[in-house]
């Protein structure tokens, strides 16, 4: 399992790291500037968990959640979910399910739920709906009109969730296919994406 | 004063910062907390970090600050009402809760931040390497930090660059929004490329080798650094015990 692991870590992955996370970090803070209720905080995230694997883009997640969270630290309670987005991004993208249409489909599907839940329990249980984000204020108006904390926390979530990874894999995968195979050959999962 | 802190051990003055942050959350009142905050902004003045120091928290930590004030506030629950806003009932209670939870939050972020700009780039990853990390861990770490700063003075260029081009990147919110594409794009296949160039560079200096290496640079812990990690660790266990107990 360890080797396994290792094997997912080669050097170019690891150099790719870094520069990862800083497009998530401009990314969310450029939605944090124009006060978008999106975040698009996970490109980079997703971009190295479907090319060099599970760990990496879970590594990618957490870095993005603690650097991030020097300068808010509501976001480091969430490196939880850009863990799992990450992971699975990369769990999926081993089994191919970013090759095909209705593969990509159902690949953003389980994405948006994974993120879905973790970021709605987290919310609700950690900081009881209100974390300074944009959709707090939507989360308070439902609590407002006598939803239970569960509930409001959810509706809003799943919504963000299902518009900011829809743009954020769309994103992503015409990035993947802009990549020269000279570069894709040197990913565990670039051969998927020869062209 | 500037020298002694710049040059003391990182370990040590991470300690030290960690400390006055943690122990904000075992203080039951946002006095500590903004004292705290206040005493990293002296420190600051006293080490020459002022102007970067007050700059990153003006633009980061004193808005989130106030929006956690707010939002804490309006969701607190108390029994002194002060006055409504709209729906929502504004009560004692709240206040307190909210400037707590700020007073928490500038403490822990300000301390962090300080620690950043009184710690240089080598002796952060020195102390790093003499925490027996990885040598690939260690570059990941504090590559991630610094690629944030080089990757927004690229996206600037990157930026101008397509604006000469015809991409419309000034203007409303839908306009900025469809120059994010483009802006991506250049921005992260010229990182693929110097990564590429990077792997060759640093393969041909053995930096995959297993083979001890040999530091140009050392950075040694004194007798005092112990004896201050020990005094802090200990000062926070009672802090919690008496939190605890009392």
């Amino acid at each position: 399992m360890v080797e396994k692991i290792k094997q997912d870590f080669s050097l170019m992955a690891v150099l790719l790291i870094p520069a990862s996370v800083g497009i998530n970090v401009i990314s969310g803070q450029l939605c944090q500037i124009l006060r978008l209720p999106i975040f698009l905080d996970s490109i980079g995230t997703l971009f190295l968990g479907i090319l060099a694997g599970p760990w990496v883009g879970a590594l990618t997640g957490f870095l993005t959640n603690a650097i991030n969270g020097i300068f808010n630290p509501v976001l480091f309670a969430y490196s939880l979910t850009s863990i799992t987005v990450g992971f699975l991004a990369g769990v999926l993208a081993n089994q191919k399910m970013f090759i095909k249409p209705w593969r990509i489909g159902i690949s953003l599907l389980f994405i948006v739920l994974a993120s879905t839940i973790t970021s709605g329990l987290i919310t609700a249980v950690v900081f009881n709906g209100a974390t300074g984000a944009v959709g707090s204020i939507f989360t308070a108006t439902l609590m407002a009109a006598g939803n239970n904390i569960l509930t409001s926390v959810f509706s809003v979530q799943i919504f963000q969730e299902i518009i900011d990874k829809l743009l954020s894999l769309f994103l992503v995968l015409s990035l993947v296919s802009g990549v020269s195979n000279r570069y894709l050959v040197k990913f565990k999962n670039g051969k998927y994406y020869l062209h | 004063m500037r020298e002694k802190f710049f040059h003391m051990y990182p370990g040590t003055k991470f300690l030290l910062l960690t400390f006055l942050s943690v122990s904000t959350f075992l203080i039951p009142t946002h006095y500590y907390g903004f004292g705290c905050f206040l005493f990293y902004i002296l420190l600051s003045f006293l080490c020459g970090v002022a102007p970067s120091y007050l700059k990153s928290v003006r633009s980061s930590l004193v808005i989130l600050a106030v929006f956690m004030f707010v939002m804490k506030t309006i969701f607190t629950k108390g029994s002194t009402p002060l006055f409504t806003v709209g729906s929502w009932p504004i009560t004692m209670e709240g206040v307190d809760a909210g400037l707590l939870t700020a007073s928490r939050m500038l403490c822990l972020a300000g301390g962090i931040l300080l620690f950043f700009k009184l710690t240089s780039a080598r002796d952060l990853t020195a102390w790093l390497e003499n925490l027996k990390l990885r040598p690939g861990a260690v570059y990941v770490v504090l590559a991630s930090m610094q690629m944030i700063d080089e990757m927004k003075k690229q996206s600037t260029i990157i930026m101008d660059a397509q604006q000469a081009r015809g991409v419309e990147v000034k203007g409303g919110l839908a306009s900025r929004f469809k120059a994010f594409a483009p802006l991506l794009g250049p921005l992260l296949f010229s990182a693929i490329a110097n990564a590429d160039e990077r792997v060759l560079t640093l393969e041909s200096r053995g930096f995959s080798s297993t083979f001890p290496k040999n530091r140009l640079y050392q950075l040694n812990k004194k007798p005092v650094d112990t004896v201050i990690a020990y005094s802090v660790i200990g000062l926070l266990l009672l802090m919690a015990g008496g939190r605890w107990f009392l």
